[in-house]
């Protein structure tokens, strides 16, 4: 066989192996095409349209709806809310999911029941315990209102105080996401190896805080990393408290993201406005993942 | 500098006793191993003696002073760990610069930002920077200084791990299994290391391994361990030679050490189809255990020494000696024999055949059922570790 030839009988080879990968690859790329990209496009197109839900006409519009929804006051509210809701909740469930796990951590017996305990309130439905919280903080009835009455704090009313309101259902939030947090917590505190928290007793950083600086802090930086992530997402989603307990009220200061999505497509029908806001929202949380990954590759990573 | 004793240390963890009465004495600048199997306690009693983990009773002096109450980072000792425990985030300059930054700089002084505009930090850091620059070179790291740990050879990570001990100058290093992650050839390679680093600091070294040959190659004096006691404590030769109890004999030596089985005569030992003619102080017709050395059987026929048959069942030619693996006909004992290649050639072709094979039995060890050396003066030698140097 010449040179020639073989390189052709190779080449050939390389393109049926090509072409065998490319089949193989096929089911899924079907699958993420058909569930994934599609509607992403859809949604975009639709975006560009004057479409109403049930209407039998609809024209192209181009970027009118997004013009209009960066002048709409209503809209860069609610985007300013869920913004302050998720520095509120990212900073409060990380915090305390980190200080929980390593509490947590040091409990030989008890560890056991204390995950168990920190870890159900992630496995309840936020709607039905958005109604609970509802009655917690309720301002006549409420328990806890009714405590901090008791114990002269005064009367108030955290979903109808405009300037309470968001805090409030931040306090929720973070309430469901310290559980999952320690979870993730605990996973990468129980990677870092035993030897390294001994060669620090032996170097001299043997006090609580040189442990945590020197050793725990830095060795769980792949891990809370991932936790801020996926905590910003989850709290960038924040939609069944607000739809439960506020509806947005008082006057605007709950209107979240997803809840005035909700309003403009599903009660005013304005799908082609909605659909704009649809792909906001996907900007945004593509830059925190987008984020992530970059990050991920160059600071927490050894 | 310093010597180190260990008196009557004891540890248990739940039901397991680890440490059992252990004492110990180590001299000024001695390079002193710990051997024995995984689970004997050899790691615990560096452990112990790092302060790491509290013993039960017993108590541990460095240079004469009394340090159990003290902290691992009082005590002055450095310990390299199996798995390097290397910071893995820090570059190899700040992980050799932990231990000067710990014990030299305040709280405030090490703090990220806060730090910067302390006054003393600047000449302090320059102070630690120096050392870790001669302790680098010396190791021949320098060039590394500014890489993380994940960008070294298992090889590199070893020496930073070592470089982080020898920068603070401790009384004693403490090393367990240092050369256990490492492939076969730099293993070799980093035993003349340690020694001849051990020479040059003049430094205690305490060494852990399961490992026999570390333990004969590199130490001034080996422990051997066995259910958290020492079970004899000597120089390798001494271990080897002359070893107190059975498990010395068969943890020391490779290939170990041949086991057979005899019976006492009044004219000697009674093996498969001879008898030893030695001197051995026990009544006759008592069992024991003759440990024979591969060096001391001999393919040779030497006049005078006592002869055994045994079928050659398998060769092992290493090129520079060989070793026999032979089998006593009657009770299926394995042998094995190390004869040079030119005295095997002689019996090239004879598998599956019966040998004669001549028995130095000056070199016999020999052993009571209980497992303890037995002298021809029917003594038990060395029964109880000697635990003074």
């Amino acid at each position: 066989m010449t040179a020639a030839t073989l390189s052709v009988s190779r080449n050939s080879q390389m393109r049926a192996e090509a072409i065998a990968g490319y089949a193989f690859a096929m089911p899924a790329l079907f699958l993420i095409l058909i569930l994934l990209i599609l509607p992403i496009i859809v949604v975009f197109m639709i975006s560009l349209t004057d479409y109403q839900l049930g209407a039998l006409t609809w024209s192209w519009v181009g970027l009118a709806n997004y013009a209009e929804m960066m002048a709409d006051k209503a809209f860069l509210r609610s985007l300013a809310n869920t913004f302050i809701y998720v520095a509120i909740v990212v900073p409060g469930s990380v915090g305390f999911a980190l200080i929980i796990a390593i509490l947590v951590q040091e409990r030989t017996k008890s560890k056991a029941i204390y995950q168990t305990i920190f870890f159900l309130p992630v496995t309840t439905t936020l709607i039905a315990m958005s109604v609970v919280w509802h009655f917690l903080l309720n301002p006549s009835l409420g328990p806890v209102t009714s405590l901090a009455r008791a114990l002269g704090f005064g009367d108030f009313d955290v979903f109808g105080d405009p300037d309470l309101v968001l805090v409030g259902l931040a306090v929720i939030g973070i309430w469901q996401l310290v559980g999952f947090n320690m979870i993730l917590f605990l996973a990468g505190l129980t990677a870092i190896p035993r030897d390294l928290y001994d060669a620090a007793d032996i170097d001299g950083a043997d006090g609580v805080w040189d442990r945590f600086a020197r050793v725990t802090w830095p060795m769980l930086g792949p891990t809370t990393l991932f936790v801020v992530v996926t905590s910003t997402i989850t709290a960038f989603r924040v939609f069944d408290t607000v739809a439960v307990i506020t509806r947005g009220n008082p006057m605007g200061r709950s209107d979240v993201l997803l809840f005035t999505l909700y309003k403009v497509g599903f009660q005013d029908f304005n799908i082609g406005p909605a659909s704009a806001m649809t792909i906001a929202f996907l900007v945004f949380v593509l830059v925190v993942a987008l984020a992530q990954a970059f990050l991920i590759d160059r600071r927490t990573h050894y | 500098m310093a010597d180190l004793t260990l008196s009557g240390i004891s540890k248990t963890f739940g039901p397991t006793r680890v440490l059992n009465d252990v004492s110990l004495s180590v001299r000024d600048g001695e390079f002193l191993t710990l051997v024995g199997a995984s689970g004997c306690g050899k790691s615990t009693i560096l452990r112990v003696i790092a302060g790491l983990e509290p013993q039960d009773s017993g108590t541990v002096q460095i240079g004469g002073r009394a340090v159990d109450h003290l902290r691992p980072k009082q005590r002055n000792v450095a310990m390299v760990f199996q798995s390097y425990a290397l910071y893995p985030h820090m570059s190899v300059h700040e992980n050799m610069a932990m231990p000067l930054v710990m014990s030299r700089m305040s709280l405030a002084e090490r703090l990220p930002l806060l730090g910067r505009v302390m006054p003393r930090r600047r000449e302090v850091m320059k102070g630690i920077n120096a050392e870790v620059d001669t302790v680098a070179r010396q190791l021949q790291i320098d060039a590394l200084l500014g890489r993380k740990p994940a960008q070294l050879s298992g090889g590199q990570r070893q020496r930073v791990a070592l470089g982080r001990a020898m920068v603070r100058h401790p009384d004693v290093f403490l090393m367990d299994e240092p050369l256990s992650n490492l492939d076969a050839k730099l293993r070799v390679h980093m035993r003349t290391e340690l020694t001849e680093l051990h020479r040059r600091l003049g430094v205690t070294f305490i060494y852990v391994t399961h490992d026999q040959v570390e333990a004969m190659t590199m130490s001034d004096r080996v422990a051997l361990m066995d259910e958290g006691r020492i079970v004899q404590l000597g120089t390798p030769a001494d271990l080897y030679h002359n070893p107190s109890d059975l498990r010395v004999a068969r943890f020391i030596g490779s290939p170990q050490v041949n086991i057979v089985s005899g019976t006492t005569q009044t004219k000697g030992i009674a093996v498969s189809d001879t008898v030893l003619p030695m001197q051995v102080g026990l009544p006759a017709g008592q069992v024991v255990s003759v440990g024979l050395r591969p060096e001391s059987l001999s393919l040779d026929i030497v006049p005078g020494r006592a002869r055994l048959t045994a079928k050659l069942a398998h060769v092992e030619n290493l090129g520079a000696e060989v070793f026999l693996h032979f089998i006593l006909p009657d009770s299926g004992d394995p042998l094995v024999l190390r004869a040079t290649l030119d005295a095997f050639e002689a019996h090239r072709g004879r598998l599956d055949q019966a040998v004669a094979l001549s028995v130095d039995t000056s070199r016999a060890l020999v052993f009571d059922t209980a497992g303890h050396r037995v002298d021809s003066t029917g003594r038990m030698a060395a029964q109880r570790p000697m635990v003074q140097a």
